[in-house]
């Protein structure tokens, strides 16, 4: 289908980032695959509509902030689909995973806090556009980045100063 | 000093990435959600039968369908606690396993196709099967423990995908075990209806090639348009199979088809939904009956449409509202009352119209907004 070779195409270009982001929301891999899988299922669904209007990236983003938000107010909760199997033991711990100081750091930080950080600092949201994602004011992401960042200074010090 | 550090970059460099999924996987997974969600309408409860295809029943032996009176087993959780069976439990070194168990993982899970494995080595202190009798899915509740860790857990699996909702009692999200599998229970379970897939394309319910149309067994054709896609070898059609409409468009000479309940459409008419999708194939301009000003207001941008409320930045951030300047009308337009969302986009604003009257009844935008956000979870407003 023709839907299906353009869906492929953007999952085949962007998919990288998109697992990062994800990663960088909740800090486990599993997790962040099965936002993933949910953001791009409700993607694919709605795929004519966002693609006609050129904002899947944000839609997907969109979907893994809430999804993750989400998650931690209730009990840890996975769903997937059946052809989707488990890791097998060659595939666990294969990930190219180079945690650093600074992203422990990052996942330390309380969740509003780590998401302000990720979207303000690393996508390069505007503080208006974070609040506006998080459903925060403006003063309340200027907060949280503030205190994110000097949090994330810490961690950063060693390696800046040794 | 913060103005000294490349935060980007030293977030962008402070972790790294995981192999990447076959794209295809994500595309089955949405093939699966589309008719699902097409074949939810139509869905007959019946209850799940009580079968239960476990690989690791022989440590916890499945009991007769609710044996919610009756523990499983009662012994106090330890590492080394013998299986109910009374045979001893294998230390998990000793499983051979395709898929081993991860550290930190619930000792229970759904494996497909072999459905609920418990993991050796845990005790299950209680035991609910069939959570979720109005559905045709198999489910149960395990009051679980493995190496000293209690767990709480609600699995629900069928042929379509299986999900699971974990605690641990310490975590404090509820008083009691109860407590757990009655909120999960009230939740609903797996957010997606019972595996009811239809093979094939429009559905199953018809196909078409060489310009030869065939309907499935019991299907009507009501209507038939030829070549409504300039450009392109295309049908439209009106299907009619079990008491249910299905509006359907083959493209590209049956290689590739759309295709929706009516009753989940947002069109009131098939001629409506035809045109939207044929704007959709070609990218060519789709209804559009409101523009949106740069004051955040909008306007009737066709005769005849007399916008009756509207309100900007409508709480929908699912569909981008919280991103974008955008808009929710509340419009008469031939003799119907229809909303319609507008979002401000570089290229193109983004529009969606749908019927009053397909969505359930809403009158105002509150009722409206309530109804997108519901439908957010299955895909949007198509």
């Amino acid at each position: 289908m023709r839907h299906d070779a353009a869906f492929s195409d953007f999952v085949a270009a962007r998919q990288t980032h998109l697992r990062r982001i994800a990663y960088a929301l909740c800090g486990d891999w599993h997790r962040a695959d099965d936002l993933l899988q949910t953001a791009l299922t409700k993607l694919y669904v709605a795929w004519p509509r966002i693609r006609h209007e050129g904002n899947e990236d944000a839609y997907v983003r969109q979907i893994m902030v809430r999804a993750n938000i989400d998650e931690s107010r209730r009990p840890w909760r996975r769903e997937r689909p059946s052809d989707e199997v488990p890791e097998r033991v060659d595939q666990v711990g294969t990930s190219v995973e180079e945690r650093s100081a600074l992203f422990d750091a990052l996942q330390a930080l309380p969740e509003q806090q780590r998401k302000v950080v990720v979207l303000r600092h690393w996508l390069g949201l505007s503080v208006r556009e974070a609040a506006m994602e998080l459903g925060v004011s403006e003063g309340t992401v200027k907060s949280h980045s503030s205190r994110g960042l000097a949090a994330l200074e810490v961690a950063l010090a060693p390696q800046r100063h040794g | 000093m913060d103005t000294e550090i490349d935060w980007q970059r030293e977030l962008d460099d402070s972790f790294g990435s995981a192999p990447d999924v076959p794209a295809g996987l994500y595309v089955a997974a949405g093939h699966r959600a589309v008719r699902r969600r097409r074949a939810r309408s139509a869905a007959i409860a019946a209850c799940a039968a009580a079968v239960v295809v476990g690989a690791a029943w022989g440590v916890a032996p499945a009991h007769s369908p609710r044996s919610t009176e009756t523990p499983v087993a009662t012994d106090p959780p330890a590492p080394t606690s013998p299986s109910p069976t009374g045979s001893p439990a294998p230390s998990p070194q000793d499983e051979p396993h395709l898929f081993p168990w991860r550290k930190g993982e619930p000792p229970a899970r759904t494996m497909p196709p072999d459905g609920l494995e418990i993991r050796q080595g845990a005790v299950v202190h209680e035991r609910r099967d069939d959570l979720f009798p109005g559905k045709a899915t198999e489910s149960a509740a395990l009051d679980i423990s493995y190496r000293g860790d209690r767990w709480w857990l609600v699995l629900e699996w069928d042929d379509g995908g299986s999900s699971m909702s974990s605690t641990r009692p310490e975590d404090g999200f509820a008083d009691s075990f109860d407590a757990f599998v009655r909120a999960e229970v009230a939740n609903g379970g797996m957010t997606s209806a019972p595996a009811d897939d239809v093979p094939g394309l429009a559905g199953g319910l018809a196909t078409w090639h060489g310009g030869n149309l065939e309907a499935a067994p019991g299907v009507t054709v009501v209507r038939q348009v030829e070549d409504p896609v300039p450009g392109d070898d295309s049908l439209g059609l009106v299907l009619r199979s079990e008491g249910r409409t299905t509006w359907a468009l083959f493209t590209q000479g049956g290689d590739a088809s759309a295709w929706e309940l009516e009753a989940e459409s947002g069109w009131l008419t098939f001629d409506q939904w035809l045109a939207d999708h044929v704007a959709l194939e070609t990218g060519g301009p789709r209804v559009r009956l409101v523009e949106l000003e740069d004051d955040g207001t909008v306007r009737p941008a066709v005769a005849g449409v007399e916008v009756l409320d509207q309100r900007a930045r409508p709480d929908l951030p699912a569909y981008g509202t919280s991103e974008v300047p955008s808009a929710l009308a509340l419009v008469s337009w031939q003799g119907e009352r229809w909303f319609v969302l507008v979002l401000r986009f570089d290229r193109e604003d983004g529009v969606t119209t749908f019927a009053a009257e397909k969505a359930d009844g809403a009158t105002t935008l509150d009722d409206f907004i309530a109804f997108a956000g519901d439908r957010s979870d299955e895909g949007g407003l198509r």
